[in-house]
């Protein structure tokens, strides 16, 4: 499913984003990528519809987003968010039977996606009891658990050990390779190099650049959005950025 | 809609037909006569006489013994005093009546001066208990308390002495007041002295108002309340208007400190009653000050012979009764 | 992960969900056992053979075979007078509990109860107002009906002025419900200013008794309890989503207004209707909820109806306490719950949390 923003604008009190003006291929990674407060996480609401912009309009599927009912959206599109509530006393399967809401619930697929993120044996478990890396798989599973074409996430791979991070970086592709399309916000810039297909950089809410990772994550770009001076060297595993700041 | 919401409605309505059956059941199963609310106002419209009487008035309580019903009485309450030596079961009756006690004791009827709930109202009458309601409040003056003699004795067929009571309550009260009139005159050149009831110093001045039986007290010994010209019923008045007042003669509820009244910034330290020391405690007598009933008039009887120092003759009681209804020392 | 620890997991699972449903149960049971000792409890001693022959009455056709040994008294007394009392327990309570649950979800707060919306400062100045003014438009039950509906009108304008663009937001919703409660409870206390003399009558009320419950008024409560506490109970993969946050809610597909929307009224119906018979027992609401999320994982599928089970149970306990503490006196039931109830909510809150609301 495509994901197009048309002339999209923002405005919050002094805050304002956009105009933003792309479109997302089915079956791609694309990162959003910006210094904290530069309206990464105020794009993806935007995308999903929990935000209704100023001007112009966001569709999937050529579908407005502002016209589909939330059980119409999430049957397109799951979410995984940056933050969600400690809810009282539950279990994983019952964070995992909420994402379910939609599709009806069933056990092997429950246990499928938890074993994705390597965490079928905490089923049981009270979510509240796990550490915060634990809980970021448990809501990125959930996510592959809603079964939806679109998976937006707002920094999947907080909290996680490098070891978990590169569990997750497997299976955002293995999840892209499936045909699905998705969309995050991201802060290692070398994960983004690896991992996207297409980059959008924000500063202050202004598009910085838009386009193909290889066209787009280059020094002069990533030098307009951040206070660090960046350059690029070469490892075994191809070009990496090292930054030092402006000051 | 999926078969478990279809099952889950169906369990609902299947319940909902269940507690209707069941409640009509229990209605049905009620007594089928139905008790009635009876009151000065509707009289005596029962078709029996009442035989097993739970009190929960003690003024009540009282004028059933005075009119020969005593036996008719199944269960009293914790107030009653009078006759002495009560032996009845006492029905709680604080915060609610207890309808176990009054259903256990096979009660025909249920008499009260207090504000119970309609529920537990409702529960005495569809159970086929009479609830008799007896005011207590502001309102009631001798010509209430001679109807209430009147009612309870069409109730228990005891109506003659009822009437008989009543006669003596009108001659005993135009006896007081042409007494007090001449007591008046002889000593205070027939200017009224200004009294003051002190009923309880919790959270104020409580005192009793215009339109109360206390204040009719007052009248027939002619003297003036004070407390009348502020409010009606049974009030916490203004130590304002004690000050301006300032009254010569004051009746003392038993719970009253009687050195209180002296101490500093107490309103009553510079009134004539606290300097000439003109303040009576009620004593036995205390219950005819928050009672209603026949036996007030010792309570006028006293109050004359307290502030005029004379003993005002009252015709005699005419129903001859094992205990002498009247509570003073004096007779 | 082995194909071996696979099979233990799913054995381990099959066994915790199991254990649900046997709590349930004998959760259940546990209410019956109540309901019927309960029926002992009271000023009048009745004898256990008389209270099962009056039991067996009242079971139609069997009722030709059991003997009729005891008192028309007795048979009063357990049919009009206590039966409707424990059987308006478990309406009140089971209505409270489920309410409780269903309130805290829609918050997302653990120290929130049906009251918080204005319910209980709407239902006291129906009550209030009909004792000092001295109503009787409705008859005998002026009082109970002018409670129903100024509590259900209370909500209903908490939640307009709550309403910002079409939504509800949880914290602004529960500011509007306890700015309105201070409002409604000064009009209260204005009017209990007016008439100091039946300001005893209306603090029997506040406190809450089960005891002016008859089948007359127990009749429309129990179907409206029933009706709106299921239709609750159909709510709870929704109430699930909203725990977790509203916007997460909806990216799974929830309605999320419109389980607001239903829930709320579902609440203010059901409780509304129970507070009016009953006057305001506070704690039940709030601390019945919690036990069975303690007892039965936080699920609402389990959590409401564990919390109505417990806090029918539980009001009925504290009733006999209040009816059996002082012989015929009957304490009010609001007393009770404070008292007993707190102790108790601190003990388990210790023992069985386990950290849970930690974090």
């Amino acid at each position: 499913m495509k994901v197009e923003l048309e002339d999209v604008t923002f405005r919050v009190s002094s805050f304002s984003l956009g105009p933003l003006d792309f479109s997302v291929e089915e079956g791609t990674i694309t990162a959003i990528i910006g210094k904290n407060g530069s309206g990464k996480s105020t794009t993806l609401k935007l995308i999903h519809g929990d935000l209704k912009p100023n001007t112009g309009s966001v569709s999937i599927d050529s579908s407005k987003v502002s016209s589909l009912s939330s059980a119409e959206l999430a049957e397109k599109t799951s979410f995984v968010w940056q933050e969600i509530y400690n809810p009282m006393s539950f279990s994983v399967r019952d964070v995992m039977n909420v994402s379910g809401y939609k599709r009806g619930n069933d056990e092997d697929s429950m246990g499928e996606a938890l074993e994705s993120v390597g965490l079928s044996s905490l089923i049981d478990m009270d979510f509240s009891v796990l550490s915060g890396g634990e809980r970021r798989l448990v809501t990125v599973a959930a996510a592959i658990y809603q079964d939806s074409e679109i998976m937006i996430m707002d920094e999947p791979t907080n909290f996680l050990d490098i070891d978990n991070q590169i569990v997750v970086y497997k299976l955002l592709k293995r999840l892209r390779d499936a045909g699905k399309t998705l969309i995050l916000t991201m802060h290692d810039l070398d994960a983004v190099h690896n991992l996207a297909d297409s980059v959008l950089i924000l500063r202050g809410g202004r598009k910085v650049a838009w386009g193909s990772t290889s066209s787009t994550l280059n020094i002069e770009n990533l030098n307009k959005a951040f206070n660090v001076s960046f350059h690029s060297y070469d490892t075994v595993n191809g070009s990496a950025f090292a930054g030092s700041y402006k000051g | 809609m999926n078969s478990h919401l279809k099952i889950g409605i169906a369990v609902v309505v299947v319940l909902a037909v269940v507690v209707g059956g069941v409640v009509i059941y229990h209605e049905n199963t009620a007594a089928k006569v139905k008790g009635e609310i009876i009151t000065i106002n509707t009289g005596d419209n029962l078709q029996h006489k009442l035989t097993k009487i739970v009190s929960l008035d003690p003024a009540a309580t009282a004028t059933l013994y005075a009119l020969g019903a005593y036996n008719y009485i199944v269960g009293g309450n914790s107030y009653d005093s009078y006759p002495p030596n009560e032996s009845l079961p006492n029905i709680t009756d604080y915060p609610s009546m207890d309808l176990e006690q009054i259903f256990n004791l096979s009660a025909d009827a249920v008499i009260s001066f207090a504000n119970y709930s309609g529920a537990q109202i409702s529960q005495l009458l569809n159970n086929g208990i009479d609830y008799v309601f007896l005011s207590a409040d502001g309102g009631v003056n001798f010509s209430v308390i001679e109807k209430q003699n009147t009612l309870l004795g069409e109730l228990t067929g005891t109506g003659a002495n009822a009437t008989l009571i009543n006669q003596w309550m009108n001659s005993s009260l135009s006896t007081l007041h042409s007494d007090a009139l001449g007591y008046d005159q002889s000593e205070y050149n027939s200017t009224p002295l200004r009294g003051f009831y002190y009923l309880s110093s919790e959270g104020g001045y409580w005192t009793a108002g215009n339109s109360t039986f206390v204040n009719s007290y007052f009248e027939y010994a002619d003297v003036v309340n004070i407390a009348a010209a502020y409010d009606t019923g049974f009030y916490s008045i203004n130590p304002e208007n004690i000050l301006n007042d300032s009254p010569q003669v004051m009746i003392l509820d038993n719970s009253i400190n009687v050195s209180s009244l002296n101490s500093s910034g107490s309103p009553f330290q510079s009134s004539p009653a606290v300097l000439n020391d003109k303040l009576y405690t009620t004593t036995a007598n205390e219950n005819m000050f928050s009672e209603p009933n026949f036996r007030d008039i010792f309570a006028i009887q006293w109050i004359i012979y307290v502030v005029y120092g004379q003993n005002p003759a009252l015709p005699s009681f005419p129903i001859n009764l094992t205990y002498n209804p009247n509570p003073n020392e004096v007779s | 992960m082995n194909v071996t620890e696979n099979e233990r997991v799913k054995a381990f699972v099959q066994r915790r969900r199991e254990m649900k449903y046997i709590w349930i149960g004998f959760l259940f049971l546990l209410l019956i056992i109540t309901i019927l000792l309960s029926d002992f409890v009271g000023s009048v001693r009745i004898p256990i053979l008389n209270l099962l022959e009056i039991y067996g009455s009242q079971i139609p056709f069997l009722s030709n075979f059991v003997p009729h040994g005891y008192t028309l008294a007795q048979e009063q007394i357990i049919v009009q007078l206590r039966e409707p009392e424990i059987l308006g327990g478990v309406v009140i309570g089971a209505s409270l509990g489920i309410g409780g649950a269903a309130i805290q979800s829609i918050f997302r707060n653990p120290i929130t109860e049906p009251y918080i919306i204005g319910l209980s400062s709407g239902a006291s100045l129906g009550a209030v107002s009909s004792i000092v003014l001295g109503l009787t438009i409705f008859g005998i039950y002026t009082q109970q009906i002018t409670a129903f509906i100024f509590g259900l009108s209370i909500v209903f304008i908490v939640y307009f002025f709550a309403l910002k663009g079409g939504r509800i937001h949880p914290t602004y919703l529960l500011l509007t419900g306890v700015a309105v409660s201070f409002f409604v409870s000064a009009l209260v206390a204005l009017l209990l200013f007016t008439n100091i003399n039946l300001q005893g009558e209306a603090f029997f009320w506040l406190l809450g008794s089960l005891e002016n419950i008859n089948w007359t008024v127990l009749y429309p409560v129990a179907i409206v309890v029933l009706i709106t506490s299921y239709a609750i109970y159909l709510q709870h993969r929704e109430l699930d989503a909203i725990q977790m946050g509203d916007m997460h809610a909806r990216s799974v597909g929830v309605n999320v207004e419109r389980t607001k929307r239903i829930t709320i009224f579902m609440v203010a119906l059901g409780v509304s209707a129970s507070v009016s018979i009953s006057g305001l027992i506070g704690f039940v609401g709030l601390v019945m909820p919690h036990l069975s999320r303690m007892l039965l994982g936080g699920s609402n599928k389990h959590v409401i109806p564990a919390s109505g089970i417990l806090g029918a149970i539980f009001l009925i306990c504290a009733d006999d306490i209040a009816r059996g503490i002082v012989p015929g006196i009957v304490v009010p039931i609001g007393i009770v719950t404070g008292i007993i109830g707190v102790p108790f909510l601190m003990y388990f809150m210790r023992k069985l949390t386990g950290g849970k609301y930690e974090g």
